[in-house]
């Protein structure tokens, strides 16, 4: 005989029992200061056929010999219904204030929690509501869109009733057309999409006529001038070598500006005079590091990188232009000194300044 | 080419869309292009564009159409930005026809569409803000909620003619394999925005000749309530004659 006294202040034999036989006899009707039991005692007579369409019937019986819960709501099992060791069966209302970082949630039951499920009713937590983000699809007019409509062409979207498609790009074309499409549908054709040709290369009669759309999408080029330049004089090119070190500037590097986003990324600009410009160029505006594929640039010089050679310092300052301009997120209104690796945002373009004259090296 | 053209200066005070098209031994080319209305040259400036284009193409046409009109369209609208300063503005589609095949230019949202098989498809792509908005979101630049404030302003022309550096452009690189009864239809957004496409597919398909299609479509513009817009439109037939 072992005698062991229990939290609640029963004597019991210890070599007889685990735990307290008296604790153990009255569980329910137990005052609830003790330790959490087994049993986790129902805490809310609510009743349980509630009308909201909840997956999670309410009471929470007992946790061993659960049952395939009903229609979970997230699809990994529940790891450890239970045990959210919470003292009282908490008066709604009482909010326990969350530690930092820890985000809070209101159930349907009015309970305030931070766990994956409500301790109180046992709903799970309702996913976070993501951004709409509706499926792709294609119109008939061979464009994809997200939207409603179609962007390109304006007309509806046709109403799904099978299951939601995934994006176009593994499925064949859906537009009802007797002939098979050979391929699967590319990439949306906004963007300067890889053409197949890019020469002059007319569809000989003989080949199989693919459908319209198909065509049209294969044939069509949306994009900016620039591109369309380089893709119509890819052809003429032939026998003319280009030297890529010819449209290196004569001046002596001072520094350089890598684009790190939009689609001049990975393009460099090479600093060689002391004032550079920075915009958006136009016949009347020359700029020196022209960011045309940015929209979001207005026209015409909107910063410029000046080297002061004495101190060895590379400074940027705003032209006063219509487009914000910013050093590593901060706004530029007059000037910035400029240091290696520094983010200078230009519109919608991040360009990197890697200096080349310094402290320790100049001309 | 069997083909007809109708202009229609709506309810504005001005014509500022011309339409121009010029057949050689090395096949057809049509024009249309919308003078930009709130700019003050925008019909002179159509009118350059439209010259120029007839004038290149019957001058220096190249064996390779792509290279031909993006060389075209870029030197036009430096002349039309020269001639006009900021004061301009055109938009362009143009369709050239060789043999069985056909290409397309279009800067702006005059728009290229070609019915076959009974149905309408629209092959150009509108430049305005709302494209560049789409191209912004697509690529997240901007987000939800300047997606939406811009939205008011979508119908904003993007690009065209007599900027000084076109921004966009809609080329054909390959061209497009015609068939026996295909018909084209250029036209300024004056035909398309008060009809609906259904509408105008509906006209085109009941008629028996460019003519009496174009005939048919402007009618229903006229009868069109409400502001109309200067209304410009090339109707092409093709037959086993010309293809």
């Amino acid at each position: 005989m072992k005698l062991k006294r229990c939290p609640n202040l029963h004597y019991y034999d210890g070599d007889k029992y685990d735990e307290c036989p008296h604790c153990a006899a009255k569980p329910a009707a137990a005052p609830a200061p003790a330790p959490k039991p087994v049993f986790e005692p129902a805490p809310i007579p609510e009743p349980a056929p509630k009308p909201e369409p909840r997956p999670e019937p309410v009471p929470q019986p007992k946790p061993e010999p659960r049952p395939e819960p009903v229609p979970q709501p997230k699809p990994e099992p529940r790891p450890e219904p239970v045990p959210q060791p919470k003292p009282e069966p908490a008066t709604h209302g009482t909010v326990e204030m969350p530690a930092a970082g820890e985000d809070i949630w209101r159930c349907a039951c009015g309970a305030v929690n931070r766990g994956r499920f409500c301790p109180e009713c046992g709903a799970g937590k309702p996913q976070p509501v993501r951004q709409e983000q509706p499926e792709r699809w294609i119109c008939s007019c061979g464009a994809e869109s997200k939207g409603k409509f179609c962007f390109q062409c304006g007309s509806p979207r046709p109403v799904q009733n099978q299951a939601p498609q995934p994006a176009a790009v593994s499925k064949p074309e859906p537009v009802p057309q007797p002939a098979p499409v050979p391929k699967p549908e590319p990439a949306p054709q906004p963007a300067p999409a890889p053409q197949p040709k890019l020469t002059f290369q007319p569809v000989s009669p003989q080949e199989p006529e693919r459908t319209l759309t198909a065509q049209i999408r294969d044939a069509k080029f949306l994009g900016t001038m620039e591109d369309a330049r380089k893709k119509v004089s890819a052809a003429a090119d032939d026998g003319v070598t280009q030297v890529i070190f010819d449209e290196i500037d004569d001046g002596f590097v001072l520094a350089w500006l890598t684009a790190t986003n939009t689609s001049s990324k990975g393009k460099v600009y090479t600093l060689t005079s002391p004032k550079t410009t920075i915009g958006r160029a136009d016949p009347e505006h020359p700029v020196d590091v022209d960011l045309r594929n940015d929209r979001g640039i207005s026209r015409g010089v909107q910063a410029m990188i000046v080297y002061d050679p004495l101190n060895k310092k590379f400074f940027l300052q705003s032209a006063g232009g219509k487009t914000y301009v910013y050093v590593n997120k901060e706004m530029v209104l007059t000037y910035n000194e400029l240091k290696a690796y520094d983010v200078i945002r230009v519109g919608e373009t991040n360009l990197v300044f890697v200096p080349l004259c310094c402290e320790s090296f100049s001309w | 080419m069997n083909y007809a053209t109708h202009s229609y200066i709506g309810t504005r005070q001005v014509q500022e869309d011309c339409a121009g098209c010029a057949e050689t031994e090395n096949g057809f080319l049509a024009v249309v292009c919308d003078g930009i209305g709130s700019r003050a040259n925008g019909g002179e400036s159509s009118r350059m564009a439209v010259r120029r284009f007839i004038e290149a193409f019957r001058s220096e046409y190249t064996e390779d159409f792509p290279q031909f009109i993006t060389k075209a369209a870029e030197r036009i609208d430096h002349e039309v930005f020269e001639a006009f300063g900021s004061h301009c503005g055109t938009t362009v589609v143009a369709a050239f026809v060789q043999d069985r095949y056909l290409y397309w230019l279009s800067v702006g949202d005059s728009r290229l569409y070609i019915v076959r098989d009974g149905r309408m498809r629209q092959i150009t792509t509108d430049h305005n803000y709302g494209y560049v908005l789409e191209l912004r979101k697509q690529k997240q630049l901007i987000d939800e909620a300047t997606y939406q404030k811009e939205q008011k302003r979508s119908g904003q022309l993007a690009s065209f003619i007599g900027m000084g550096g076109i921004d966009i452009v809609d080329v054909s690189m390959n061209p497009i394999l015609l068939q026996n009864g295909d018909k084209l239809l250029l036209t300024t957004d004056g035909l398309y925005k008060p009809l609906a496409e259904s509408k105008m597919c509906d006209i085109i398909l009941s008629a028996d000749t460019p003519q009496q299609g174009a005939d048919a479509l402007l009618s229903a513009v006229r009868h069109c309530e409400g502001s109309l817009d200067n209304t410009t439109f090339t109707l092409v037939f093709l037959d086993q004659r010309n293809i």
